[in-house]
């Protein structure tokens, strides 16, 4: 018998994170807390929260991002499930020189590093070039036992 | 305004995936020094408690007060 779990349910953490997450950092390695996420040394490159950020498209005021900037909704993958979808952010400053291979959303309210993902390909960073990041999913499968995988 | 010689990276962020499995662990009547984990051998009722406490709690916890 299939498990059911309400969309409440599920949807609880995806609304934490689009209610929370108001930077996104550009890492050069995985960030391990706040502080490495969102300092701009060796470690970490911020995007969001310079005010030359506020250029790009899909920040809001200060470069900021909002709930505005999540969507949820139902997953369209064969497991079912739900997802947060993050818009896409065009042409976002690079403030400092260096490689980028990881992605922070952090909440800069509640100094708070919430999820973390890689890219696929590892890219060289110069403070000459702006950044585009597609929209990217977070999504939660709906639930199985043990005894169904 | 940005450099002439500056360009706009695409990046190649992956989509996260959470998959969760739900398993219950609790005490035997017959032993109660043992745990086991089982969805099977605890009547559909039970497993609804459970996992109603849980989401209960779990909401509590994280002052989250949903409808």
């Amino acid at each position: 018998m299939a498990l059911i779990s309400s969309d409440t349910f599920l949807d609880t953490g995806l609304f934490f994170l689009a209610q929370n997450v108001d930077r996104i950092h550009l890492c050069s390695t995985q960030p391990d807390g706040f502080s490495e996420a969102a300092t701009t040394d060796s470690s970490g490159v911020s995007l969001s929260y310079s005010s030359a950020a506020s250029n790009a498209t899909g920040l809001g005021a200060g470069g900021l991002m909002t709930s505005g900037d999540f969507t949820i909704g139902d997953s369209t993958r064969a497991a079912g499930g739900r997802k947060l979808t993050t818009t896409q952010l065009t042409s976002v400053p690079v403030t400092h020189a260096t490689s980028g291979s990881h992605i922070a959303l952090v909440s800069g309210v509640s100094s708070g590093l919430l999820a973390i993902t890689k890219l696929k390909t590892t890219r060289s960073l110069t403070t000459a070039d702006t950044v585009t990041i597609p929209a990217f999913r977070i999504e939660f499968a709906d639930p199985t036992t043990d005894s169904e995988i | 305004m940005k450099n002439k010689k500056g360009r706009n990276i695409v990046l190649d962020p992956m989509d996260m995936i959470f998959e969760p499995r739900i398993s219950f662990t609790y005490k035997t009547k017959e032993d109660g020094e043992h745990l086991k984990k089982s969805t099977k051998k605890l009547p559909m009722e039970e497993q609804e408690k459970i996992v109603k406490n849980f989401i209960n709690t779990w909401r509590k916890k994280n002052g989250l007060n949903l409808k």
